[in-house]
C-alpha cells in the first residue's frame, strides 16, 4: 500500500487544478508514506484521490495546518514519529506562500536537515510561481554528497585567481593612489591591445 | 561659584561652544542662589562672565580629583557623548551627601539613574528644568581605592607555555606593592612559574573554550581590588603601574592600545583587538537572555547569527576599531585585556552561557554600559601582542576620531624585513595537520609532502578542498567547516562567515566549496608572506632582539605615530611617549629562553 507525505492546506484553497496536480505526483511517486492535512485530505479523498487509487491510500498522519505548516520542524518531528518507514516523499506546498516565507521555510527545512535527510528520498516543490521553481533545485542540493572535483586545469584557474587576489590585497588593496595607478595601467594596456 | 567652559577636543569634529545656544542668565543665577561651587557646560557663555576654560575633552580625559562639593552641568548629556565618562569621574570624586544639579537636559534617562549608582545617588527633585541628585553612599568601587596592590588574571589551558612564561615573568617584573597572578585552567608542563601563581577553574572543562566562565573564577579569587585580566599572548609594559597611576585611580573598564609588530624592528605595526565599537546592528541591546530561551545556542543565534540576517550582517562591516578618542554606548574593550576593579566586575560580570568567539567581549561592552560602567582607553602606555591571528592583521577598520569610518591598509608588510612566523606552528605538525585533512576527506588523493612555502600550501588547500568529500548533513557540514578552518587554514573563521557557509552548504551542495576557495582571509594570509615561510621553528621566534636597529625602528614607527597622533593611535606625550611606551612593551628575546 503506497503512503504519501502531503502537508499544506493551499489545495483546499487553489482547488482542481493543483489537485489535479497533485493527483499526478502521486501517481508517479514510488514512495509509501502520506502525511495529509486534515482539510486536504478531506478533499482530495472527496473530489480526486479516492477514485483514482480506489481506496489504496493509508493516511497516516495528520500536518498541523494553516501557517505552522512553514515550521517545518513540526514536519520534521512528525517524521521521527514515523520511525519504520524508510522512505519518504516529501511535498511542499509554496503556493499559498509569499516569496519571503518561501526563503523561511526553506531556512527552517535546512535547519532539519538531519532529521529529514535521514528519511526523505525524493520530493516534490508545487508551485504557481515560476521563479519559486528554483527551490527545487536548492531541495535537491540538500542530498547530496559533495565532491566538488574540478579539473586539474580548472583548479590551476582557481589557483591563480587566488594568487592574482593576493598580490592585489597586498599592494593595492586600502591603498587609493596604487588603485589609482593600477586603473590607469589597466586602461593603457587595453587601449595598447 | 566659578563657572567651566567646557570644549571639546578640535579633532573630534563635535560643535564648539559658540556654535552651540547660550545658557540663559536665569540658570546661572539659580545655581549661584543654590550653592553650586561649580558650574560646567559645553554651552555658550556670555563673554562678560568670569569663566575658566577645560579645553580638549575626549574619551581619554579623566575629571577625577578637580571638582568637587556641589556642582551644576547645563546640557551637558545632552551635548557630549563623553557625559558618561565624565560623570563617572565627578560621581566617584564627590563626597558623600555632595549634590549634583542637571539643568537643560534633553534625555530620556540620565547616567546617575543606571543601575550602578542606583544605590549611592538619589533624585531628591525633578522639575521641568533641573533634576537634582544627591549622593547619599559611596559608590562600589570607593571601597577598592589604590593602586597599589594588584591581581593579575590569564585564562589559560594546556598545550606550549613558552609565551605563557614570557607573559607572567613580565608581569612578576612589574612593581606593585602586592600582587598575586592567577591563571584559570592548568598550563603546560614547560610553565616555570608554579611557585608564583595560583590556580583555580582546573574544573573548566574545553572544548568550548568557556572563557567567560574563567575569567569570572578569576575574578571570584581575586585577592585585591585591581583587577587585571589578559590573555595568554598580551605583553604587559614594564611601566604598567606608573601608566596607570598617571590615568588616575576609580577607573571604570580599561583596556590599553595594543599593537602588534610584525618584524623584529618594530617597523611594522598592526593595531591589534584592544577597543572596538559595533555599527550598525546591535546584538541585544545589552540585554543577556532576550529571548527567554533555554537554549543558549539558539538565544544567541537570534541576535546576530540569525540565518535572516546573517548574511547582512556579514557583508556589512559592522565592527570597528574604535578611536581612542571616542565613546560610545556601543564601544567595547575586547577580551585581550581587561583592567578593571573587582568589585565592578563581580556587580556586572561576563555572561557565561558565551564561550570564546561567540562576542562575549562584545556583549558585555554593551551591556556593561547599559549598567553605567563605560569601556575606555588608558592612553599612557602600549601593550603588545606577542602573536597574532591572520584574521586580525593587515588592514584595519578604522574608526577617525571625527566617526567616519576608514579601511586603513597597512602597507607596511611589504618592506623587505624579516618577519614573525604568521602562524603558531611548525612546519611537521601544519603538514600533519594537512595530511589528517586528507586522510578524513580525501584519502584516495596523491600528495607531494616538502618544504611548504606560502604558495604550495596555497595550493594543496585547494587542491584538498577541491578532492573533499563526505556525506551531506548537518552535523558534517559543521564538522567539515571546523576541519577546513582547524586543519587547512590554522585559525577559525568569523562566527558570521562559518554561518554563511553552512547555508552555502545547505542551498549549493558541493558548490559552496569554491566559496571557500577565495575565501577572503584565506588569499589575505597569502598575501601577507607570498613567497615567504609562514611558520616557526621555535615558539621565541616571537622575541624580539634588543639591539640599535630596533631602536632607530622604534624610533621611525614613534614618529610615524606621532603623525597619526589621535588618528589610529593615541598617546599624550607624543613622540617620546610613543617611543618609550613601545620599546618598555616590546617582547624580548630573553623572555622566551630558559633561564
Amino acid at each position: 500500500m503506497k503512503r504519501f507525505v502531503i502537508s499544506g492546506t493551499a489545495f483546499y484553497v487553489f482547488g482542481n487544478n493543483l489537485l489535479k496536480e497533485l493527483s499526478n505526483i502521486i501517481q508517479g511517486a514510488t514512495t509509501h508514506t502520506t502525511i495529509l492535512d486534515y482539510k486536504t485530505l478531506r478533499v482530495i479523498l472527496e473530489k480526486h484521490i479516492e477514485p483514482l487509487e480506489n481506496g489504496s491510500i493509508e493516511p497516516v498522519l495528520l500536518t498541523p495546518t494553516g501557517d505552522s505548516k512553514i515550521d517545518s520542524l513540526s514536519i520534521s518531528q512528525e517524521l521521527i514519529k514515523l520511525k519504520g518507514n524508510d522512505y519518504i516523499d516529501l511535498i511542499l506546498d509554496c503556493t499559498m506562500l509569499e516569496r519571503d516565507s518561501a526563503n523561511q521555510l526553506m531556512q527552517k527545512v535546512q535547519y532539519n536537515m538531519d532529521i529529514l535527510n535521514s528519511k526523505i528520498t525524493s520530493f516534490s516543490v508545487i508551485c504557481h510561481d515560476t521563479e519559486m521553481l528554483e527551490y527545487t533545485d536548492i531541495l535537491s542540493n540538500l542530498f547530496r554528497i559533495a565532491p566538488l572535483n574540478y579539473g586539474e586545469e580548472y583548479l590551476e584557474l582557481v589557483y591563480r585567481h587566488v594568487l592574482h587576489r593576493a598580490y592585489y590585497i597586498r599592494y593595492f588593496e586600502g591603498s587609493h593612489i596604487l588603485k589609482f595607478f593600477l586603473r590607469i595601467y589597466q586602461k593603457l594596456r587595453r587601449l595598447k591591445k | 561659584m566659578k563657572l567651566v567652559q567646557l570644549e571639546h577636543d578640535t579633532c573630534l569634529g563635535m560643535p564648539k561652544g559658540k556654535q552651540l545656544l547660550e545658557v540663559p542668565q536665569d540658570v546661572i543665577e539659580q545655581c549661584c542662589k543654590a550653592g553650586s561651587e561649580y558650574f560646567l557646560t559645553f554651552r555658550k557663555l556670555q563673554k562678560s562672565l568670569p569663566k575658566e576654560y577645560f579645553r580638549n575633552i575626549h574619551a581619554c580625559t579623566r575629571m577625577n580629583n578637580i571638582y568637587d562639593g556641589d556642582l551644576s552641568f547645563y546640557a551637558l548629556e545632552t551635548d557630549s557623548p563623553f557625559a558618561p565618562l565624565m560623570i563617572w569621574d565627578i560621581a566617584h570624586t564627590l563626597s558623600i551627601g555632595g549634590v549634583l544639579r542637571f539643568y537643560g537636559e534633553n534625555i530620556s534617562e540620565y547616567t546617575l539613574q543606571k543601575p550602578y549608582y542606583q544605590n549611592a545617588f538619589h533624585m531628591i527633585s525633578q522639575d521641568k528644568n533641573v533634576v537634582l541628585f544627591e549622593k547619599v553612599a559611596a559608590l562600589a568601587i570607593e571601597a577598592d581605592r589604590g593602586l597599589e596592590d594588584w591581581t593579575f588574571g590569564i585564562p589559560t589551558g594546556p598545550g606550549d607555555a613558552t609565551i605563557l612564561n614570557a607573559v607572567v615573568k613580565r608581569i612578576l617584573e612589574i612593581p606593585c606593592r602586592n600582587k598575586e597572578i592567577i591563571l584559570c585552567g592548568r598550563p603546560g608542563n614547560n610553565f616555570k612559574y608554579w611557585e608564583q601563581v595560583k590556580i583555580v577553574g582546573e574544573d573548566i572543562i574545553a572544548p568550548p573554550i568557556q572563557i567567560s566562565k574563567k575569567k569570572n573564577r578569576i575574578a571570584e579569587n581575586a585577592s585585591y581590588g585591581n583587577l587585571c585580566i589578559l590573555h595568554d599572548r598580551v605583553f604587559l609594559p614594564s611601566d604598567f603601574l606608573e601608566a596607570m597611576k598617571k590615568y588616575g585611580d576609580d577607573y571604570s573598564t580599561t583596556t590599553l592600545q595594543c599593537v602588534y609588530f610584525d618584524d623584529y624592528y618594530n617597523l611594522c605595526p598592526h593595531r591589534y583587538s584592544d577597543y572596538g565599537v559595533l555599527e550598525s546592528e546591535q546584538i541585544s541591546d545589552g540585554i543577556a537572555g532576550i529571548n527567554e530561551e533555554d537554549d543558549i545556542e539558539q538565544k544567541f543565534k537570534s541576535y546576530i547569527f540569525n540565518p535572516n540576517i546573517v548574511n547582512i550582517t556579514d557583508k556589512k562591516n559592522i565592527f570597528f576599531t574604535q578611536n581612542p578618542l571616542r565613546n560610545s554606548s556601543k564601544s567595547y574593550a575586547t577580551g585581550s585585556l581587561y583592567i578593571i576593579k573587582r568589585s565592578i566586575w563581580l556587580k556586572c560580570p561576563l555572561d557565561e552561557q558565551l564561550n570564546w568567539e561567540n562576542f562575549e567581549d562584545v556583549e558585555w561592552g554593551i551591556r556593561s554600559y547599559s549598567f553605567g560602567i563605560p569601556h575606555r582607553i588608558n592612553p599612557y602606555s602600549l601593550s603588545q601582542s606577542v602573536i597574532s591571528r591572520p584574521l586580525l592583521l593587515a588592514d584595519i577598520r578604522n574608526c577617525l576620531p571625527n566617526g567616519k569610518k576608514r579601511t586603513l591598509a597597512m602597507k607596511q608588510w611589504i618592506l623587505p624585513l624579516r618577519r614573525k612566523p604568521m602562524f603558531k606552528c611548525t612546519v611537521h605538525s601544519a603538514w600533519s595537520k594537512l595530511l589528517e585533512f586528507k586522510e578524513k576527506y580525501c584519502p584516495n588523493l596523491s600528495l607531494q609532502v616538502k618544504i611548504l612555502t606560502s604558495k604550495y600550501r596555497a595550493k594543496t588547500i585547494l587542491k584538498l578542498l577541491n578532492c573533499a568529500e563526505f556525506e551531506m548533513t548537518k552535523e558534517n557540514i559543521k564538522l567539515f567547516l571546523y576541519d577546513v578552518e582547524r586543519l587547512l587554514l590554522l585559525g577559525s573563521f568569523p562566527s558570521a562567515f562559518k554561518e554563511y557557509m553552512y547555508n552555502r552548504f545547505l542551498r549549493y551542495g558541493r558548490d559552496a566549496i569554491y566559496d571557500i576557495m577565495i575565501y577572503y582571509d584565506f588569499e589575505k594570509q597569502l598575501a601577507l608572506r607570498i613567497g615567504k615561510n609562514q611558520f616557526m621553528d621555535t615558539v621565541s621566534d616571537y622575541g624580539v632582539k634588543f639591539c640599535f636597529n630596533l631602536k632607530i625602528g622604534t624610533l621611525v614607527t614613534a614618529f610615524l605615530f606621532t603623525i597619526i597622533n589621535k588618528k589610529i593611535y593615541f598617546h599624550p606625550d607624543g613622540l617620546w611617549g610613543y617611543y618609550k611606551s613601545i620599546l618598555k612593551s616590546t617582547p624580548y628575546k630573553r623572555y622566551f629562553l630558559e633561564d
